[in-house]
């Protein structure tokens, strides 16, 4: 893997993770990952969605106007979904439970689709799109994975489905709130990790180095700032550009000037 | 920024001590009456509360201040919460939840937008519903079967001196520390003198308590003995004297305190009568606190609808 794609790796699939950093694409996650077999349908079925429409939309969609897209992404989500779906069912034979029959087509709208795909994969080449859609789609089934083992085991007591003869279980990780608790936890566990390399520069690893894109360093404050909960967004430029794109839909569908930033524009 | 933070652990030791010294009484009758299984309920609350209150402060890069009381008062409350005999892991769960979810992410015991030992006492209740509603017998009255438990299933009581004399000394089955009348009955005339304001939540949510028992009574016997009924059970009194009063959560104005405490009695009554659990008088403050700047906005307006009225018909008496 080449220094560059290195870089897309890690900022696509850690610092700037979908989920844990953007908050997209929350809904599939924290509804769908109370077991791990879920949490890998949910995995899969997100990886393949993603890295398809972006790929689709960075090779063919650039000169389609923006509210066209939209509707194209939704489109080909629920073109990709079901064959994949169908696919996995014939060739594993598992059973897929009838709240995820609910949930999975909902992945089609995910927003996590859309904003990689309007924020990047329309803006750039076909691999810089696919490296972008495959660092994101790494990033999220990683967390889904991750929730989905730990609510599997602290909530049910078992490990896709093996019992494990806990003393006790908690079934509130079985719920979205512990979900929420849960993606709470692994960002504030990244972020520390992030915080202690920055501290010690020395276990940083030189090959890491020079290209290491500028925009993967997270903002995580000064040791005086009054501790909070904030949300981390390391590319600010990403929420500009959605801003603006808004901006200019509104524009197009009402003939107003429309204000997504709430004043004067400043 | 630095002095800032150690000003705040001041005010923070400041109303904590307070708490902490309310909190001595209802410690000291739950190990008179429950003994061994109390004490060891008491200390390994607190013990875990102090232990994820300094590794999360290391873990945020934040100083640990010892004098910062917010995790010890909030790991007493929970304890007091429980059941005397319940196991150990669960009230360590609650402590450990309410420091490290509630308390160490919003800055402190004094930022917390929910009061952390409620939200504790909550999350438990919710995944250990049967360990956490079960009680250890009373030393004479009533057996292992609380008021809560009582009134839950419709049923009654005839008051008399003894038996009303055991219930106001908290000499019945029920969470280990909350049960004593006269505990919180004393602990309302030390916030009296030493904090005033806070008391107006108190007073809306026992106002709105006792007015929504004596409306729609649980029990099947007279009104009057529902309502004591309805005071005496669960965690009631001392929800009122020590989460209502919880500084985090308390709004600034005087009307929104009382308006705090009357919407928390009414969703505690409610959840009673219709709900599900025992005593749910957590949730009804976690819910409070959440619909808290809501209910500022709220009163602000009626305040304001009110005022002009007031005004115009003083002019027409002038007139």
């Amino acid at each position: 893997m080449s220094e560059n794609s290195r870089g897309y790796m890690l900022r696509g699939a850690l610092l700037n993770n979908p989920v844990l950093f953007q908050c997209v694409g929350l809904c599939s996650i924290i509804a769908g990952t109370a077991t791990l077999k879920d949490s890998l349908f949910i995995a899969v079925l997100l990886a393949a969605d993603l890295i398809i429409t972006c790929v689709i939309a960075s090779a063919l969609l650039k000169k389609i106007p923006r509210y066209v897209r939209i509707a194209i992404y939704l489109m080909i989500g629920i073109a990709v979904i079901y064959p994949v779906l169908h696919y996995i069912e014939e060739k594993t034979l598992i059973e897929i439970t009838l709240g995820m029959r609910i949930i999975i087509p909902l992945i089609a709208v995910n927003s996590v689709t859309a904003v990689h795909c309007e924020t990047f994969a329309v803006k750039n080449s076909v691999k810089s799109a696919f490296l972008d859609a495959l660092a994101a789609a790494v990033g999220t089934g990683a967390v889904a994975v991750i929730c989905g083992i730990i609510r599997e085991v602290i909530g049910k007591g078992t490990v896709g489905g093996y019992e494990l003869n806990m003393k006790f279980t908690m079934s509130t990780m079985s719920m979205p709130f512990g979900c929420l608790v849960l993606l709470g936890f692994l960002a504030a566990f990244i972020k520390a990790g992030v915080r202690f390399s920055q501290r010690n520069p020395g276990s940083r690893s030189e090959e890491d180095g020079p290209d290491r894109p500028e925009e993967i360093s997270l903002d995580i404050g000064s040791d005086d700032e009054p501790e909070a909960v904030e949300m981390i967004i390391a590319d600010y430029d990403d929420i500009d550009n959605i801003l603006s794109s808004t901006d200019e839909f509104l524009k197009s569908l009402t003939g107003y000037p429309g204000d997504v930033n709430g004043g004067d524009g400043e | 920024m630095a002095s800032e933070s150690k000003s705040s652990s001041l005010k923070s030791l400041n109303i904590f001590g307070d708490y902490l010294i309310m909190l001595v009484f209802p410690c000291a009758l739950s190990v008179w009456y429950y003994g061994m299984p109390a004490v060891r309920t008491l200390a390994v609350t607190v013990v875990t509360g102090f232990i994820c209150d300094f590794f999360g402060s290391i873990l945020v890069y934040k100083k640990f201040y010892a004098a910062d009381l917010s995790s010890f008062c909030a790991s007493i409350m929970i304890a007091l919460m429980m059941p005397a005999g319940i196991p150990a892991y669960i009230p360590v769960l609650a402590a450990a939840f309410s420091v490290t979810v509630i308390k160490i992410p919003f800055g402190g015991g004094m930022q917390a937008p929910f009061v952390p030992a409620a939200a504790g006492f909550a999350f438990v209740a919710v995944c250990f519903k049967d360990e956490v509603f079960t009680y250890l017998p009373g030393r004479e009255y009533m057996g292992g079967v609380s008021l809560g438990s009582t009134l839950m299933h419709g049923g009654a009581m005839r008051m008399n001196g003894s038996n009303i004399l055991d219930i106001l000394t908290g000499n019945i089955a029920g969470p280990m520390g909350t049960g004593c009348i006269i505990v919180f009955a004393a602990c309302m005339i030390y916030l009296l003198v030493r904090r005033r304001e806070a008391l107006l939540a108190t007073a809306g949510f026992l106002g709105a308590c006792i007015i929504f028992a004596l409306v729609f009574p649980r029990s099947n016997g007279s009104r009057l003995a529902g309502m004591i009924m309805e005071l005496s059970s669960g965690s009631l009194m001392f929800a009122s004297v020590f989460l209502l009063t919880d500084y985090s959560a308390l709004p600034a104005y005087r009307r929104d305190k009382l308006a705090y405490g009357i919407f928390c009695g009414i969703i505690c009554m409610a959840m009673r009568k219709l709900g599900a659990f025992e005593e749910p008088v957590c949730f009804a403050v976690l819910l409070a606190n959440a619909f808290s700047p809501l209910l500022d906005i709220l009163t602000k307006r009626i305040m304001d609808f009110i005022a002009p009225r007031k005004q115009r018909r003083e002019v027409s008496s002038v007139e």
